[in-house]
C-alpha cells in the first residue's frame, strides 16, 4: 500500500469578495479540486485558507479556479536576481523549471536584466526551494535588492559574466588558433613554414582536450542539469556538437582502425574553434547586453546620496536615505534635490528633464512640489520632505519601468514558445539529416575530393558514418533559436527605457505592442484636451469705447469674487496687463450675475435675465452673444450706469498642445474621438476648434466605459486618454488607458501608459515609441527567422550534390555568433531614438488656438 | 517512481531507434560494422535528447493532475 504525505495548509490572500455568495463559490472551486481536503474562507480579511495533499495540487490550479468565477488570488512577489544565462533559452529554461513547482504561481525571467519576477505561496514552496531550483539548473540566484545595491550588485554580476567568457574565450581561441595552424601544416605554405610536429594527432589532442574540460565544460554541465529537468536550451546543441566532434577526434586518433575515417579525419580544430566562436559569442552579448537596460541605470544613478537637513537653524550634511518624511532641507544652487517635498521659501528654477523630459526648467517657489534627483539651477530654497526612501516619484518610476521590463509581451510569448520548441526541431532535423546522407545522400554525391567550405583539406577518408555525423553535427551547431528568443525583449527593454526617457511609462510590454495597434484615440474633454477651467477668450465692445475698457470694468466688479467665471474675468484682465482696481461695493445675485459700484459708477455683469431686470437694452450685442454661445462659450453682458458697453466671453480654452496632438494622430492615420459630458453645440464647437470630427457629447461620467466598449465592438483597438482618476473605468476599459499629466505620482494610476507631464504631444509620443519598438521586434524577429530559413538547409548540405562543399562545424559556429549578433546591434541602434514629436518632425500647426480678435466689433 | 518511469520510457524509446537503424543499416547491406554501430549509437543518442524532455514534462503533468 502506498503511503501518504500529510496534509499540508496554506493561506491565500483573494480579492473581490464581497459577500457570503462569493464565500461560497470560492470555496465551491477550491473545494472541487483534487487533491485539495478542506477549504475556509474568511471574508473579513479576504483569506482563504485551503488544506491540500502535497503533489496533488498546484498554486497555479488554484489560482486559475478562482480567477475563472472572477476574483483575484493575490501571491506574494518577489525580484529574484539571476547570474549565468547566456541566451533566451536559458530563461526559458528556469521559467520551465520553476514553473513546475507547486507553490510557484507565475515567474517571467528577463535576461537582459539579469532579473526574475516571482509570484509564488511561500507556505506551499519556500523560497529557499525556488533558489535551490534555479542553481541546480546551473544559474545563481539572490533575492534582487532595490535601487543602488541593487544596481551594484546587477554590475558586479554582469562584469563577473564579462570576466568569466573573456578568460574563456581567450583560452579557446589562443589554443584553437595553434590547433587550426596544425590541422593545416599538410597544406599549401604552410607546410614550408610550420613543423610536422604541430600535425601530430597526439599532439592536437593534448592541446583540445583543455578546451573541452575548460571553457567548453559549461555547456555539458548546463545541458545536462536542464534534461533532468526534462528542459532542452542552446547548451544541448553546443555540448552535442563539440562532444561528437571531439569524441570522433579522439576515436581517430587513437583507434585508427575502428573505422570513423581514420587519422585524416580528425576533428579537433572543428571542437576547438567551435568552442572558441561560442564564446565569442556569449563575450560579445555579455558586452552589450546590458546597454540596453540603460535608461534604467541612468535613472537610478539619479538618486542624490546627500542632503542638506536644517535642524534648529543650523545645516547638516546627512546621506539622503535618511532624511525623514517632514524634515526642513536646504537646496543650493547646482544641487540636486534629494527627496520629494514642497517648497517652503526661496524661489529658483529647477531642471526636471531627467524625470519628467522636460526641456526648460521649471521655475519653483513656495508652495510648489519638488521632484528627488531633479537639479535645482539658479536659485537657493527650503524645502519639506514629503516623500522619502522608496516613495519618491523616482523610485516609484524606477519600480514601474523595471517591473514593465520584466513583463513579456504576446509576440515575445510567440517567439518563446518558437525558440523552445525550436531545440528539439533542430535535434529531428539533425536526426534526419544523418538518416538521409547515411542511407542516400552519401552513395548518390559523396565525392572523395570534396572539402569542407573554406578549407583546403579533402574529405577522402570519410565513410557514409564519418560524412553524415559531420552534416548532422553541422546543423546542431548552425541553428540558433537565441536570436529569436532575443530578439524581442532586448527590443522590449530599449523600448520601455526610450520611453521613460522621454516621461512615457509603459506598464509592461504587452502594453508597448498594444499601444502600436491602436486604431482609435478617444480624449475626455475636460481637463484633457482643455485646461479644464474656464479662460476669458472674447471681449467684444458696443459703442466707440476700447475693449480694454471693458475688461477693466468687468475685471473691477468680479475682483472679489469667488465664482469660477468672475476669477477667470479677473485673471484674464491680469494676463492682459489690467490690475483690478477695487469696487466700493459689490452684490452677487444668484443666477444673474454681479453688481458692484466704484464711487458714482454702478456696474452690472451678468446674462440677459440681470439685463433685463435692470432695463438695460442689449439688443445691439444680442448677435454676438448668440454666436459665441454657439462657440460654446459663456456671454456675460457688461452693462455701465444702465448702458451696455460691451460683453465678455468665457470658456473652458484648449491647452497648448492639443490641436497639433490631434493632428499629428489624425496623420500618423488614427481615429480621434473626443468623449465628453458637454450638450452637442458644445461639444460640436470643441471638437471644430481642435480639429476632431467625431464627438460623443452628453456622455455621463458612469457611461465613459460603455461607449469605450462599443467602439471596441465595432473591432477597433481603442485608446482613452483621461486624467486617470476621474476615467478610471473607462481607462481600464479601454484597450490602452492612457492617464495624463499623473505628475510623477507614476504608480497609482489605472493606465497602462503613464504621462508624467500634462502635455497631449506625450500621446503621440508614447504611439511613436510603441511604434519604433515593435517595429525593432519585428525586424529582429525578420533577421532571426530568415537565419535560420537559409542556414539550416546549408548546414544539411543542401549545396553538397551540386557544388560539393559542406559547411564545416566550426563556419556553422561563426555564423551562429553572427545572427545573435545582428539581432542585439540592431537594437542598440534604439539608442539614438527620438520621437518624431520630440525631434520637431511634424506637419505644420498652430502651436496655439488663437483667442478671436477682441477689438471686433459686431456687424 | 515517476522518474523510473520516465527514465525506462525515454531509455527504451532511444535504444529502439538505435536498433532500427542498425536493422535498417544492415538490411541495406551496409558493410562496416562501426558505421553500422555508430550510426546506431548516434541515433539513439538524438533519439534520447528528442524524447527525454518530452517524457519528463509528460510525467511530471501527469503527477501533478
Amino acid at each position: 500500500m502506498m503511503k501518504s504525505e500529510p496534509s499540508r495548509k496554506v493561506t491565500l490572500k483573494i480579492e473581490g469578495m464581497t459577500c457570503s455568495s462569493c464565500v461560497s463559490h470560492v470555496e465551491q472551486v477550491l473545494g472541487a479540486l483534487p487533491g485539495v481536503s478542506k477549504v475556509v474562507v474568511n471574508l473579513e480579511v479576504g483569506k482563504a485558507s485551503v488544506e491540500y495533499q502535497p503533489g496533488m495540487v498546484t498554486l497555479q490550479a488554484m489560482r486559475k479556479a478562482v480567477e475563472e468565477i472572477g476574483y483575484q488570488v493575490l501571491a506574494e512577489r518577489i525580484q529574484l536576481q539571476i547570474g549565468g544565462m547566456t541566451c533566451a533559452s536559458c530563461a526559458a529554461h528556469i521559467e520551465e523549471a520553476v514553473g513546475n513547482l507547486s507553490g510557484v504561481a507565475k515567474i517571467v525571467v528577463n535576461l537582459p536584466l539579469n532579473s526574475a519576477q516571482l509570484e509564488y505561496a511561500p507556505e506551499m514552496t519556500p523560497l529557499v526551494e525556488v533558489i535551490h531550483t534555479i542553481r541546480q539548473l546551473g544559474y545563481e540566484a539572490s533575492i534582487k535588492q532595490n535601487g543602488q545595491n541593487s544596481m551594484d550588485r546587477e554590475q558586479e554580476s554582469r562584469q563577473q559574466e564579462i570576466r568569466h567568457q573573456r578568460t574563456s574565450l581567450i583560452i579557446s581561441a589562443s589554443l584553437g588558433l595553434i590547433i587550426m595552424l596544425g590541422t593545416l601544416q599538410p597544406y599549401g605554405f604552410l607546410s614550408k613554414i610550420l613543423p610536422e610536429w604541430m600535425n601530430n594527432k597526439v599532439f592536437l589532442f593534448f592541446l583540445t582536450t583543455p578546451i573541452v574540460l575548460g571553457p567548453a565544460r559549461q555547456f555539458f554541465i548546463h545541458a545536462w542539469n536542464g534534461l533532468r529537468h526534462g528542459v532542452t536550451d542552446m547548451n544541448l546543441l553546443y555540448a552535442t556538437g563539440i562532444g561528437a566532434a571531439y569524441g570522433i577526434a579522439v576515436v581517430n586518433t587513437f583507434f585508427p582502425a575502428a573505422g570513423f575515417g581514420g587519422k585524416d579525419a580528425t576533428f579537433y580544430e572543428a571542437a576547438a574553434l567551435l568552442t572558441a566562436f561560442i564564446l565569442l559569442g556569449r563575450y560579445l552579448e555579455a558586452l552589450t547586453r546590458g546597454r540596453t537596460s540603460q535608461a534604467i541605470r541612468r535613472l537610478m544613478k539619479l538618486q542624490p546620496k546627500r542632503a542638506r537637513l536644517l535642524r534648529e537653524g543650523l545645516e547638516e550634511d546627512i546621506a539622503a536615505e535618511e532624511v525623514q518624511i517632514g524634515d526642513i532641507l536646504q537646496v543650493r544652487p547646482g544641487e540636486a534635490i534629494p527627496v520629494d517635498g514642497v517648497v517652503l521659501q526661496g524661489y529658483s528654477s529647477v531642471d526636471q528633464s531627467m524625470i519628467t523630459g522636460e526641456s526648460l526648467p521649471v521655475e519653483k517657489k513656495a508652495g510648489d512640489q519638488v521632484i528627488g534627483a531633479t537639479l535645482n539651477k539658479t536659485g537657493a530654497f527650503q524645502f519639506r520632505a514629503t516623500h522619502v526612501g522608496a516613495d519618491t516619484a523616482l523610485s516609484g518610476i524606477i519600480q514601474l519601468v523595471e517591473n514593465a521590463q520584466t513583463s513579456k509581451a504576446p509576440i515575445q510569448k510567440m517567439a518563446d514558445k518558437v525558440a523552445g520548441s525550436f531545440i528539439l526541431g533542430v535535434h529531428a532535423i539533425s536526426l534526419a539529416t544523418f538518416l538521409f546522407w547515411f542511407f542516400v545522400g552519401y552513395q548518390l554525391w559523396f565525392n572523395p575530393a570534396s572539402n569542407l567550405m573554406l578549407t583546403p583539406y579533402p574529405l577522402t577518408a570519410m565513410g557514409a558514418f564519418g560524412f553524415s555525423l559531420l552534416v548532422s553535427v553541422t546543423v546542431l551547431v548552425i541553428s540558433c533559436p537565441c536570436a529569436v528568443g532575443l530578439a524581442t525583449p532586448s527590443a522590449m527593454m530599449a523600448g520601455i527605457g526610450k520611453g521613460a526617457e522621454y516621461g512615457i511609462i509603459f506598464k509592461g510590454a504587452d502594453a508597448v505592442e498594444a499601444t502600436s495597434k491602436l486604431q482609435t484615440v478617444v480624449f475626455d474633454k475636460t481637463g484633457t484636451l482643455t485646461r479644464g477651467e474656464p479662460s476669458l477668450t472674447d471681449v467684444v465692445v458696443a459703442r466707440s469705447i476700447e475693449p480694454v475698457e471693458v475688461l477693466r470694468w468687468a475685471a473691477m466688479a468680479e475682483r472679489n469674487s469667488e465664482h469660477p467665471l468672475g476669477e477667470a474675468v479677473v485673471r484674464g484682465a491680469r494676463q492682459r496687463g489690467i490690475e483690478p482696481s477695487q469696487a466700493d461695493s459689490f452684490e452677487t445675485l444668484p443666477g444673474l450675475g454681479i453688481v458692484a459700484r466704484q464711487g458714482v459708477h454702478q456696474v452690472l455683469l451678468g446674462n440677459r435675465r440681470l439685463m433685463a431686470e435692470r432695463s438695460v437694452t442689449v439688443k445691439s450685442l444680442i448677435a454676438d452673444a448668440t454666436r459665441l454661445e454657439e462657440e460654446g462659450k459663456t456671454a456675460m453682458f457688461v452693462a455701465l450706469d444702465g448702458e451696455v458697453i460691451g460683453l465678455v466671453a468665457l470658456a473652458d480654452t484648449l491647452k497648448e498642445t492639443s490641436v497639433r496632438a490631434v493632428a499629428e494622430l489624425k496623420r500618423m492615420g488614427l481615429q480621434v474621438v473626443m468623449m465628453t459630458g458637454d450638450n452637442h453645440r458644445t461639444a460640436a464647437a470643441i471638437g471644430r476648434q481642435v480639429g476632431i470630427e467625431r464627438v460623443l457629447a452628453e456622455v455621463l461620467p458612469e457611461d465613459k466605459a460603455q461607449q469605450v466598449k462599443k467602439l471596441q465592438i465595432k473591432g477597433s483597438k481603442v485608446a482613452m486618454v483621461g486624467d486617470g482618476i476621474n476615467d478610471a473605468p473607462a481607462l481600464a476599459q479601454a484597450d490602452i488607458g492612457i492617464a495624463i499629466g499623473s505628475g510623477t505620482d507614476v504608480a497609482k494610476e489605472t493606465g497602462q501608459l503613464i504621462l508624467i507631464r500634462d502635455d497631449l504631444l506625450d500621446v503621440v509620443g508614447g504611439l511613436q515609441v510603441a511604434r519604433a519598438t515593435m517595429r525593432k521586434v519585428k525586424e529582429n524577429l525578420f533577421w532571426a527567422f530568415i537565419y535560420n530559413t537559409l542556414a539550416i538547409p546549408l548546414g544539411m548540405g543542401i549545396l553538397y550534390p551540386f557544388l560539393f562543399q559542406v559547411v564545416s562545424p566550426e563556419l556553422a559556429s561563426l555564423l551562429m555568433v553572427t545572427s545573435s549578433l545582428s539581432v542585439t546591434l540592431n537594437t542598440l541602434r534604439m539608442g539614438g531614438f527620438v520621437p518624431a514629436i520630440r525631434r520637431g518632425v511634424h506637419i505644420s500647426q498652430p502651436e496655439r488656438h488663437p483667442l478671436p480678435d477682441t477689438n471686433a466689433r459686431p456687424a | 517512481m515517476n522518474n523510473r518511469i520516465a527514465l525506462f520510457t525515454y531509455l527504451a524509446i532511444s535504444l529502439a531507434a538505435g536498433g532500427l537503424f542498425f536493422l535498417a543499416a544492415t538490411l541495406a547491406g551496409t558493410p562496416s560494422l562501426v558505421a553500422r554501430l555508430g550510426g546506431a549509437g548516434w541515433t539513439a543518442f538524438l533519439a534520447l535528447i528528442i524524447a527525454m524532455p518530452q517524457v519528463v514534462a509528460r510525467q511530471s503533468r501527469r503527477h501533478r493532475r
